[in-house]
């Protein structure tokens, strides 16, 4: 192993430590809040039996109907067994941006300077993304 | 569930379709690069080349006869897998909605024959080395009552969890190059927020005629891109060089340290801008072209292109996914199930490598894949 470690570079590294502890987490969180979601608890904002009436309807209208704003509106429902589950969704979605930031300071510090400013870009990317503007209208 | 999920890393190793290598003890990659000395961590010695003719007996199934299959149940087999391929084909095509529409199931019922459908595409796609997403969508929005926005949604999450499971290993390995999907995955990743939020916006009969469109164009390239284990790079063009992007890699089988550079990188930059679009609009993921690109037109070796796509449909899939969440396209009940049946069925089907043909299971996808094109077309222009 120690051999091909040597083909590596420590922020490539340092990023496969980090996915990977990041994954485990998430996927082990995601698994437990969808077993408390089937099991009733907490208590979803759309019961399970009721989601038949809506998942055939488009998102921006299933939105409307269930009466949750579109962006993060969903956070203040989380409470929510349904949109419990997002929290997890969402901190797998986030792990690609925290692994970049991981290894920016390294490869700043390196003076790889175009590869951090590719990083930044990519991350200032996912943060518009993430940001719920990105938007032309709903079908 | 595996929790360190290398099996998934291992589908990369053991996969025929993509031509390569079978998987090789860690140990054995560390032995690889130093001197050749018969059984001191160099050459293997006479016990281990024993050993390991063995295990490569064990996985391929081949040398082991408790593994053979009866050729009558081969026969049997593939006579019951042709009818049902051709009355699901014959379903996808002309009933599939209908079905959708008049199955009165209960919730339950749904969910559990999404995460059966899921287990199965994770099965396949192992075995036909295509990405589940580019099954998922297609299928799914044909058989099952979600609405086109909530699959695309599932569809994106599928192939970004099977790209965050298996990139660790792959990128401690070096097979995965952080570098190369750097100035990839932020073109693609930009692109792909457009094509996501546009696939949103448009009218759900437009993007279903785009979708069959799309799907045509992901048949004639599984169809037509030949692979190329070690493509030719006479010189690194400006750009890689000026971005570093090249590597070196431990090819355990041919016991060397391969080297590799990429050239055409503005192309590519085009090229996966292009795939980001689709990718975020369709919700399938970015594996049916990251390979073919990387491989083919910036002449990345097999295994390297392989291994960074899978890092970079993380990319790509992290930020088309904001979108969907954002647009209240993800659905937890049909997202979450959809994920653990596709990495569960992935794990199962790196089992069946050594019994299944994967010529076969390709040839299959293509048929499945242009009947779901068909059914997407279709139900697009109201037929």
């Amino acid at each position: 192993m120690a051999k091909v470690r040597r083909f590596v570079s420590p922020e490539q590294s340092a990023y496969a430590r980090w996915l990977e502890l990041g994954v485990r987490i998430g996927m082990a969180g995601l698994l437990i809040v969808f077993v408390l979601y089937l099991i009733g608890y907490p208590a979803a904002h759309v019961p399970p039996d009721a989601l038949p009436r809506y998942w055939g309807l488009s998102a921006a209208r299933y939105l409307a109907a269930v009466g949750v704003q579109p962006g993060w509106g969903w956070l203040q429902l989380v409470g929510n067994g349904d949109y419990l589950n997002l929290v997890g969704i969402s901190f797998l979605i986030s792990l690609t941006m925290v692994c970049y930031l991981r290894v920016l300071p390294e490869t700043w510090r390196k003076g790889d300077m175009i590869s951090a400013a590719i990083i930044l870009l990519q991350v200032a990317v996912l943060l518009f993304a993430a940001s719920g503007v990105a938007v032309f209208g709903h079908s | 569930m595996q929790l360190g999920f290398n099996w998934l890393n291992s589908v990369l190793f053991k996969h025929p379709a993509i031509a390569l290598r079978p998987e090789v003890p860690q140990n054995a990659i560390t032995a690889a690069c130093t001197p050749a000395q018969p059984g001191a961590g160099g050459m293997p010695s006479e016990r281990e080349a024993a050993s390991n003719a063995a295990a490569r007996g064990r996985s391929n199934g081949m040398d082991d006869p408790e593994q053979r299959w009866p050729e009558s149940r081969t026969i049997l087999i593939r006579l019951l897998g042709g009818l049902g391929l051709l009355a699901f084909v014959a379903a996808c095509v002309w009933g599939g909605p209908a079905i959708a529409a008049q199955a009165n199931l209960p919730w339950w019922a749904w969910i559990a024959l999404l995460f059966v459908f899921c287990f199965c595409i994770g099965i396949v796609s192992v075995l036909a080395g295509v990405g589940g997403g580019v099954l998922f969508v297609p299928i799914v929005a044909s058989f099952f009552p979600f609405h086109l926005d909530f699959v695309r949604g599932a569809g994106l999450l599928v192939a970004l969890a099977t790209g965050l499971a298996s990139s660790p290993g792959l990128l401690r390995t070096g097979l995965a190059s952080f570098r190369l999907a750097l100035p990839l995955g932020l073109v693609a990743s930009t692109s792909a927020i457009f094509g996501a939020a546009l696939g949103v916006s448009l009218p759900t009969n437009l993007v279903q005629i785009a979708l069959g469109l799309a799907i045509f164009g992901i048949v004639f390239l599984q169809w037509r891109a030949k692979k190329s284990e070690h493509p030719d790079v006479p010189k690194a063009d400006a750009l890689s060089a000026a971005l570093q992007i090249s590597g070196i890699y431990i090819d355990v089988a041919a016991r060397k340290k391969i080297e590799w550079k990429v050239h055409r990188t503005p192309e590519a930059l085009l090229v996966f801008a292009g795939i980001g679009v689709v990718a975020g609009m369709f919700g399938l993921g970015a594996g049916w072209a990251n390979v073919p690109a990387l491989n083919l037109l910036m002449g990345a070796p097999l295994k390297v292109a392989v291994a960074t796509s899978m890092l970079l449909s993380t990319v790509v899939g992290t930020s088309a996914a904001w979108v969907y969440l954002n647009q209240g396209a993800v659905l937890a009940m049909v997202t979450v199930p959809s994920i653990v049946g596709a990495m569960l069925g992935a794990f199962v089907g790196v089992r069946l490598l050594h019994v299944v043909s994967a010529n076969v299971v390709r040839k299959v996808i293509i048929l499945t894949l242009t009947a779901a094109g068909f059914r997407a077309l279709l139900t697009g222009l109201g037929i």
